[in-house]
């Protein structure tokens, strides 16, 4: 996904709260010149639309401030990033698998600002579940001095083109982000540019995964 | 009021659905809604949409995949792209997909409505368009005449069907302009540069018709001194009609369906096979799925042919094209039979518009010939529609129809003719002759065949 992309989905997803508020106060104009306009409709669109726009401007916030005011934090141990995780998933509800951890993760240490992360991760976790319509096993492991974080599902991506399935991954529908989470594999992907990482999508068989490495 | 135009919108957000639906209120439209690309798909291809609007970013099927989609399926339905992505990269990759225009969010309900005006007028004209084109290409054999719902359905069918190099099967009662379209289809297809060659099955005895269709090699029977060509091999490169395929023994469809099958023919006597390049069309009169459930029709064979059937409506089912085609027989035959007849009286109008026609538009023609022989003034008059007394809705068959007809015609035309003759001569043999253009000895003999008495008309009886 390039950064241009990312930001006509952000155009595209930013011109449909607009265009409803249009069709309100359509609405509300053919209501006043006594032509059939609805008003509880109007003003439920309105609700709907302000919701969204309030959520795409946190989405456009979080990563606006990765990109311009990064600053990394002291060297921490990855260890903390599988509590965090397990903290932050259990204490929201999220509906996401806590993740297995596997390997000395503690011995590796990351850069990356801990909340910062913890909240990527899960968000893009989020992202990649949404996208495949399955639950995913999520898992966190030292590779070779590297932390690789990895989302499996089974077969969901051999039906769907890699492309498809990534858009999809990377731009959820909105009903399906929550709160501080919303910002999900974009917020991620600017956090990794910043503290050096990667991630990618790969299937394999009937598995389909969403890889990422940090450190 | 039906709703003239179906238009399909495709959104993910439901809001921006309702909203633009709400744009486009108006009894001319038929509007339905999509929550993605795969259900706008669906509907598709079960209704009838003139015009999609869609937006871009969807989940699954994308409405640049979406425009695809509908264009394999309806090259003239109008698809507005409506996206946030007003770049000229987007407008242009949609252009090239096949969409008729763009629009951008937020969206302006009054540009909106101009686009979906503008687009609509494009595929009437587009539609206008491909009749004309078809109405072209069938001159020169005879014009399809009519503007009736129901053969415009048909006419759309032959112009989609004619440039595609499948087999099809004409199928509707005598006299509705089967073989009319097969030549039209021939036209319009790459292969019009290529014979057209027709061949009435059920004309032609079992064992000739083999060798019409394949040929023969020489010495393949008694009287076979050289070589002959069958039809297949003389349309090669063009199109074969066969009619009245119902007809065809259960030998030869068998043979057939090895042609269609193999794209060779094996003349009669011969044990070498010749590859054919023929499009083969096939009319028919009668229910063809009935043929093979009375075991009179392969089924494999008709499975072979009918990649499409094309229906033909009758007459009666399209009445408003009676007074056209009234018409337009008066000008095609009016010039050699009776150059005054400039037109029809609203009375016999009522009467050609109130008929069954069960011979169809081959009847009608027959029917305006005989009223142009006995019209007396520049108008057909009601008398002068001589009608065949069939009860109305019962369809004849062509052989029993039209024989029945002409038959029954020759009399009542004579006696209808020298009747009104007669009393226009005021019982006059010597002016009754001078009008029909014929000697008075004539006019004696025809009144004694027809029973007429000239002093009746004398009397003013």
């Amino acid at each position: 996904m390039k950064g241009s992309d990312e930001r006509l989905f952000f155009e595209h997803d930013l011109a449909t709260p607009f265009n409803n508020l249009e069709g309100a106060k359509y609405l509300l104009e053919r209501l006043a010149q006594d032509q059939g306009g609805d008003a509880a409709e109007a003003l439920e669109i309105i609700g709907r639309s302000s919701r969204t726009l309030q959520k795409m401007l946190y989405w456009y916030w979080e990563i606006r401030k990765v990109e311009e005011s990064y600053e990394p934090s002291p060297p921490w141990s990855a260890r903390r990033l599988h509590e965090a995780a397990c903290k932050e998933i259990a204490g929201n509800s999220l509906p996401l698998q806590e993740p297995a951890s596997r390997g000395p993760i503690e011995a590796v240490t990351l850069s990356a600002p801990e909340n910062d992360l913890v909240v990527a991760l899960i968000g893009a976790g989020l992202s990649f579940q949404a996208a495949s319509g399955m639950e995913a096993a999520w898992e966190i492991c030292a590779v070779g001095g590297v932390i690789r974080v990895s989302f499996k599902v089974e077969g969901a991506a051999s039906e769907l083109d890699p492309a498809s399935f990534f858009r999809k991954a990377y731009h959820p529908r909105k009903e399906e982000i929550r709160g501080r989470f919303d910002a999900g594999l974009p917020y991620l992907t600017a956090i990794l540019s910043k503290s050096g990482g990667g991630r990618e999508l790969a299937w394999s068989g009937n598995e389909t995964r969403l890889e990422i490495w940090l450190g | 009021m039906d709703a003239t135009w179906g238009i399909l919108i495709v959104d993910d957000d439901q809001d921006a659905l309702k909203i633009c639906a709400k744009y486009l209120e108006d009894k001319k439209y038929r509007i339905v809604t999509a929550r993605d690309g795969n259900e706008a798909l669906s509907l598709f291809e079960e209704d009838l949409f003139h015009a999609v609007i869609t937006d871009m970013v969807m989940p699954g099927l994308d409405g640049m995949g979406l425009i695809r989609e509908i264009k394999k399926r309806n090259q003239r339905a109008a698809v507005i792209m409506m996206t946030a992505f007003a770049s000229i990269n987007t407008a242009v990759e949609a252009m090239k997909a096949g969409a008729a225009d763009y629009i951008s969010k937020p969206v302006n309900p009054d540009e909106l409505r101009v686009k979906v005006a503008k687009a609509l007028q494009q595929y009437s004209m587009d539609e206008e368009f491909q009749l004309l084109k078809l109405k072209a290409v069938s001159q020169g054999t005879e014009e399809i005449i009519g503007e009736s719902a129901a053969l415009r359905k048909t006419l759309n069918l032959i112009t989609l069907v004619a440039p595609r190099d499948v087999p099809v099967v004409l199928a509707g009662e005598s006299g509705t302009g089967k073989d009319l379209a097969a030549k039209a289809i021939h036209k319009a297809s790459s292969r019009a540069r290529g014979p057209f060659v027709a061949i009435n099955c059920a004309a032609v005895p079992e064992t000739l018709l083999e060798s019409e269709l394949f040929g023969y090699a020489k010495g393949a029977f008694t009287g076979a001194y050289g070589a002959k060509k069958g039809l297949f091999e003389e349309a090669t490169g063009g199109t074969l009609l066969l009619d009245e395929i119902v007809d065809a023994p259960p030998s030869i469809q068998g043979k057939l369906l090895r042609v269609l099958q193999d794209g060779e023919i094996r003349r009669l006597g011969s044990t070498k096979s010749t590859p054919v390049d023929v499009r083969v069309l096939a009319a028919t009169n009668r229910d063809l799925r009935q043929a093979i459930a009375s075991g009179q029709f392969r089924e494999d064979l008709f499975y072979r042919l009918s990649v499409v059937t094309i229906p033909f409506p009758p007459l009666r089912e399209r009445k408003e094209d009676i007074l056209l085609l009234a018409d337009h027989f008066i000008k095609k035959h009016g010039p050699s039979i009776n150059p005054l007849v400039r037109g029809i009286m609203p009375e016999a109008s009522e009467k050609l518009t109130g008929h069954s026609w069960p011979g169809n538009v081959r009847e009608l023609e027959n029917c305006m010939k005989q009223a142009l022989v006995v019209a007396m003034g520049s108008v057909v008059a009601a008398e002068d529609i001589r009608l065949a007394s069939v009860p109305s809705g019962q369809a004849m068959t062509e052989s029993s129809g039209d024989l029945t007809a002409l038959g029954r015609a020759e009399a009542d035309f004579y006696r209808d003719y020298f009747e009104r003759v007669m009393r226009r001569a005021g019982g006059n043999v010597t002016v009754a002759a001078a009008i029909a253009g014929i000697s008075r000895k004539n006019v004696y003999e025809h009144l004694r065949r027809t029973g007429l008495d000239p002093a009746g008309f004398r009397r003013g009886e």
